[in-house]
């Protein structure tokens, strides 16, 4: 089974923000669609893109991001399921050899990542981050190179968990490497190694130290959780607001000396949201796929209002964010006085930020301070 | 706090390397070199004197000297990540027998470019830290053509 159970039949852009070389570009193939599937291959593909649109931040960056659907035919619908595993016994001949039960586990799902990347390599050398959506309803995936998900409920939640490591480079906030209790006692009790190369992992719970100590407030302790015994997880509840930055102990899968951003992310557990580490990494990464506008991080005073100008060239929606308040529990006023667009397609806005509280606050901004 | 303490601008494309390499356990290949233009990919420090664990990246020119650096998580398979519709454990991770596969990492092209160097944490099997090392070094040679 492989490249002679189907065919390549080429490339569209689906979420078309413009040239490749400018923008950061996601590319999603299929495996175990026949010719007469492929339009249900169009569909899947459209819900995932409507998912990570709902998804912080990309929703944000929605303007710096491109996606492409691969089309390729298989032979076969679905993915080889074997009943090693549990699975039905159902073999199917598609282009990148989609099977469950690798390693002998059913939900581990996996295709031929060498064929993958030659597709993309052929049609999309721009390519940022690869997908393959295969077409069987059993829940499964995998991460690496390529992520691949299936079509069971949430199985999208592993593109995007994967999405965080292969693009942006996180490290996994779980602390532990097969399951709490169920690793070999003391294997994962203590991490001794060196500070990891992650963003989202530390060993340095200091206030002024920490990686990301510049999103913690004043008030929050750090560490902000200790694990009391380190031969195994860390069983207490959050004792802190779920959007609270700090540095709670158990990641990197090690129970205790490695610290996460937040008591949970998506990049620990599916189904929640990025941390806000995270998220800032997502934006450093795709902002400058932004179009004209400059991007970052600022700060507005107690009391003090700034005018903002933001414009996009030819995007027919012209949808904005604009400035999202960042710091935990302080409010900013937005107002938009000025929306227009212009006869060449583009579109203007002025977007008015006030600061009531007593406090300075920081944003980050796609814009221009007028 | 400034008003306005951190901006970055819209990027401009630049000649990246598009760098596809085989693993087989250790063993590493480079099987394609394609030149785009592309933004430029996030660059680190390059600082080798600090200790910073993962999978880096690092470009030298012909005296050695660093250029352009990246770490971040290793893109050979030393384990495999599991996951489970149960929300208590939705994520762990198993061994893989055979490390095997493909994968891309994008490198801009730096002027005085030489080699690629990769280096990580050999079969670092288990989720257990190693000490990174050395895996692999390829000659990088200037762009020839243009996307």
């Amino acid at each position: 089974m492989g490249t002679s159970d189907g065919s390549v039949i080429g490339i569209t852009k689906v979420v078309d923000h413009g040239d490749p070389a400018l923008r950061w570009n996601l590319v999603v193939l299929g495996d175990g669609y026949q010719a007469a599937q492929l339009t249900q291959f169009h569909g899947d593909v459209q819900n995932f893109a409507d998912v990570m649109y709902q998804t912080p931040p990309y929703d944000e960056l929605w303007c710096g991001i491109n996606i492409y659907r691969i089309d390729v035919t298989s032979t076969d619908s679905g993915a080889d399921d074997p009943t090693a595993c549990g699975g039905t016994g159902a073999t199917a001949r598609t282009y990148f050899d989609a099977s469950f039960c690798n390693n002998g586990i059913r939900r581990l799902l996996e295709v031929n990542t060498t064929t993958v990347h030659n597709v993309v390599n052929a049609q999309l050398p721009q390519a940022h981050m690869i997908m393959v959506i295969v077409n069987s309803t059993v829940y499964g995936g995998s991460g690496g190179s390529v992520a691949t998900f299936s079509l069971a409920p949430n199985a999208q939640e592993i593109g995007l968990h994967e999405m965080g490591h292969t693009a942006f480079g996180f490290a996994d906030e779980y602390e532990y490497y097969a399951g709490c209790g169920v690793d070999p006692p003391g294997s994962h009790d203590s991490y001794t190694g060196s500070e990891p190369g992650q963003p989202n992992i530390t060993k340095d719970a200091g206030r002024t130290t920490n990686k990301w100590h510049d999103l913690v407030l004043a008030a929050t302790p750090m560490p902000t959780t200790s694990n009391a015994n380190c031969a195994q997880c860390d069983p207490q509840p959050n004792p802190q607001q779920p959007s609270t930055v700090g540095a709670y102990e158990g990641a990197g899968y090690y129970h205790c000396g490695l610290y996460r951003p937040q008591f949970t992310c998506r990049m620990r557990a599916l189904g929640n949201p990025y941390c806000a580490v995270c998220q800032r990494v997502i934006r450093e990464t795709i902002g400058p796929h932004m179009s004209s506008w400059t991007w970052g991080s600022a700060a507005i005073a107690a009391g003090q209002t700034q005018r903002w100008w933001l414009w996009w060239p030819t995007y027919p929606g012209f949808e904005v964010i604009g400035v999202q308040a960042m710091t935990p529990g302080d409010e900013l006023r937005f107002d938009t006085p000025g929306f227009q667009r212009n006869p060449d397609g583009s579109g203007t806005m002025t977007i008015t930020v006030s600061n009531p509280t007593a406090v300075t606050v920081a944003f980050h901004f796609r814009g221009t301070r007028l | 706090m400034a008003d306005q303490e951190t901006v970055g601008g819209p990027g401009q494309p630049v000649p990246v390397h598009r760098l596809t390499f085989d693993y087989h356990g250790n063993q590493i290949s480079l099987v394609s070199d394609q030149v785009v233009d592309m933004i430029s990919p996030p660059r680190q420090s390059l600082d080798e004197s600090a200790t910073v664990g993962g999978f880096s990246v690092i470009v030298r020119d012909a005296a050695g000297q660093a250029l352009y650096k990246f770490t971040g998580p290793s893109p050979i398979r030393y384990d495999a990540e599991v996951f489970s519709e149960d929300p208590s454990r939705s994520l762990h991770r198993v061994a893989v027998e055979e490390p095997q596969g493909t994968f891309v990492l994008l490198v801009p092209h730096v002027e005085g470019a030489a080699r690629i160097e990769l280096v990580g944490a050999p079969l670092a099997r288990r989720g257990i830290a190693r000490k990174p090392r050395r895996l692999a070094s390829f000659p990088l040679h200037p762009p020839q053509r243009r996307r």
